[in-house]
């Protein structure tokens, strides 16, 4: 016990190390990058004098380690993430109004794809080279093949348009239903505190699509990984021993899948990360309103305080979710502690 | 009075699209009540086919072609899933080569005794907390209490195979299945669970099938004895008897192949056939420094008695004057040279 809570404070020992690192990265890349605000704010037509002007507003006429000082001091200071170029609104309001709605649907998304991956993976490996294995296989092939945008918009044409099962993909309600009253930002958490079940039937009717084209677009990874690992684990001696014994097959796959369980884990770490930004393009399918497409637009705009924020909030997002993850590896797995 | 396992000519395939690999190609042996019996031969002679035909756990694309394994008087060859689940643990116990890996890695010790046994009955933690205990006390473990709230991985290997016999025996299966029990471990260590698993089968009253491809292990811990060479038992008998006098070219050649002090080592010529084809005439043909006439290129000998309770699968014995001088003396010299080395707790032969 006393090696693992060792490892938990060499774990917290590390973040203050990495957030400062997420923060220069944030500001790093954004400040490297080729192209000039000011530029692209007064149009290409500008005389430099209005350019001089809409530099020195924006600082951008500063050597790089005195505005890398302010941007330190702003958001440890001022506790701010500053304002953005175009729209002179906060970027922590703007972050704070879209992040719920991505979250859930990452969230959503992720689960599907874990719960219908891992089934996969699980039918496939425990039914190696028979019918189950090769329905899951071809299942992995065609999500994994076609692209998510592609996906979302088959499926609206098919579940919507063509069957009439799902709602018109315009956002997470439907047009005359008025949101629940903000408490988390997240639609369908609101709906479920305000405890407005109709309006929750008819938020996961609108989130159902998106949810679905993100669990079936990212349960190849969960399929492949569990299959690969599930497929070693079943011939394993460990599991013959326990058939050996005379265990259910059920208590056997769930003796087989305690050793896919890690590597399903860090997948989730990993592909939740990426899908704050990943999750964009089915966010703009779905006109879904997350983070995403705000921070696409902002990266096209070199709009620099939004992309910066971006970035900080997703980076430390990482940082949290990578060390959630840890910590559950280590209560999972007795091993871990003495490697 | 009726065997406690009977295993009649017993086939096993491995068969795959491209080809066929006959693993065991009619086996006979029984094991009666409270009897120990070894199955030496080996690697790829079929040993581990037959055993985990024995348990109902051979790896796919292996199955049974033919023949019957009776535990009881039930032949589990036919038996669907669920019966022959409940035959393994309670019936059979198993005791895998390597306790690492057998043993869950991420349960606790105690919640494995409690899965094995509420696999086959319902009982109350405390109960199998208490069978648990009892069970590590008898295989030698000293603070029982400690290992059963711990890993594996906190195990050494010599104490990971007292828990693994442990939980092949908590559920007194009349008939504990060994497969190379000793293979992973120390050397010093080997002894010690070879003699702790002689003292559980003795205590309990259960039979054992030790396989190990390590004669002088046979010699020590087993009445009887089976030789098998490329998926057939080619000699049977008391274990004294059989290393004295071999019948068996085979076992000849075997026990030529074990280091002994003053004597040259013998490899035993040639290799295991592949088994991709049944083999026409006598399996040993090839290797066989006593083949004799067409009878053993066209014939498969059956195993017959030499003498009584001693079979072989022999056409000739010895047909050369010198050789039929030279080896039950050999085998002689082995034999005592066997109980030399294993000290005093080896079976009498005299």
């Amino acid at each position: 016990m006393r090696h693992r809570t060792g490892r938990v404070a060499k774990r917290l020992v590390f973040i203050p190390v990495a957030v400062f690192i997420v923060i220069t990265l944030a500001f790093g890349l954004v400040n490297v990058l080729p192209g000039d605000p000011a530029l692209l704010i007064a149009g290409d037509l500008a005389s430099d004098e209005r350019l001089a002007e809409i530099r020195a507003e924006l600082g951008t006429d500063k050597p790089i380690p005195q505005r890398y000082g302010e941007y330190v001091h702003q958001l440890f200071v001022e506790r701010s993430l500053g304002d953005s170029y175009f729209t002179k609104r906060s970027i922590t309001d703007e972050i704070i109004q879209r992040f719920p709605d991505t979250l859930e649907l990452v969230v959503l998304g992720l689960l599907g794809a874990v719960l219908y991956g891992t089934l996969l993976g699980v039918l496939s490996s425990y039914f190696r080279r028979r019918w189950p294995d090769r329905v899951s296989r071809l299942s992995v092939t065609i999500t994994q093949s076609i692209p998510d945008f592609f996906l979302g918009l088959l499926l609206i044409y098919l579940v919507f348009y063509k069957l009439g099962w799902a709602p018109a993909p315009v956002g997470r309600l439907g047009l005359l239903d008025l949101p629940p009253e903000r408490v988390t930002g997240a639609v369908i958490l609101d709906t479920i505190i305000a405890r407005d079940w109709g309006l929750l039937r008819t938020a996961a009717h609108h989130a159902m699509l998106p949810v679905i084209t993100l669990a079936l677009f990212y349960s190849s990874h969960f399929a492949k990984t569990s299959r690969a690992v599930l497929a070693r684990a079943f011939t394993s001696e460990q599991v013959e021993f326990a058939r050996a014994c005379g265990l259910s097959e059920m208590k056997v796959v769930g003796y087989a899948f305690r050793e896919a369980r890690t590597p399903v884990l860090t997948y989730v770490g990993i592909l939740f990360a990426a899908l704050f930004g990943g999750a964009a393009i089915v966010e703009t399918v779905f006109a879904w309103g997350g983070i995403g497409p705000w921070a696409i637009e902002a990266m096209t705009k070199l709009d620099v305080p939004a992309i910066q924020g971006f970035i900080l909030v997703v980076g430390l997002l990482t940082l949290l979710v990578y060390l959630v993850l840890d910590l559950v590896v280590v209560a999972l797995d007795p091993r871990v502690s003495y490697e | 009075m009726a065997p406690l396992l009977e295993v009649n000519d017993l086939h096993v395939e491995f068969k795959s699209r491209r080809r066929t690999v006959y693993a065991v190609n009619g086996v006979n042996f029984s094991i009666g009540e409270g009897e120990t019996v070894g199955m030496v031969g080996e690697t790829g002679c079929g040993k581990s086919a037959t055993i985990r035909a024995i348990i109902g756990l051979l790896r796919p694309p292996g199955r049974i072609a033919s023949g019957s394994i009776r535990l009881d008087g039930e032949d589990l060859t036919g038996l669907d899933a669920r019966r022959l689940r409940r035959i393994r643990g309670a019936g059979i116990g198993f005791v895998p080569q390597n306790p690492f890996g057998a043993l869950n890695p991420v349960l606790r010790i105690e919640r494995q005794f409690r899965n094995v046994v509420r696999a086959h009955r319902r009982a109350g933690r405390g109960r199998i907390r208490e069978d648990a205990l009892e069970m590590l006390n008898g295989v030698g473990i000293a603070d029982p209490e400690r290992i059963l709230g711990g890993y594996a991985h906190e195990l050494s290997g010599g104490m990971a195979q007292r828990v693994v016999i442990a939980l092949a025996m908590v559920l007194d299966p009349p008939l504990v299945v060994a497969d190379e029990p000793t293979t992973g471990l120390d050397l010093t260590i080997q002894r010690q669970i070879l003699d702790l698993i002689g003292k559980m089968a003795t205590t309990r009253g259960s039979s054992m099938l030790l396989v190990t491809h390590d004669i002088g292990v046979v010699a020590q811990y087993c009445s009887r004895l089976l030789v098998m060479y490329a998926g057939r038992v080619v000699e049977a008998g008391p274990t004294n008897i059989v290393l004295r006098k071999p019948a068996h070219p085979y076992t000849e050649a075997l026990l030529s192949a074990v280091p002994r002090r003053g004597r040259r080592l013998i490899a035993a010529a040639g290799a295991v056939p592949t088994l991709l084809s049944r083999p026409v005439g006598c399996y040993y043909y090839d290797r066989c420094r006593y083949r004799g006439d067409s009878r053993c290129a066209t014939e498969t000998p059956d195993l017959k008695e030499v003498s009584p309770g001693h079979w072989a699968a022999v056409f000739y014995r010895k047909p050369t004057m010198s050789a039929q001088e030279q080896a039950p003396e050999k085998a002689t010299t082995q034999a005592q040279a066997q109980e030399d080395r294993d000290g005093d707790d080896a079976p009498g032969t005299d």
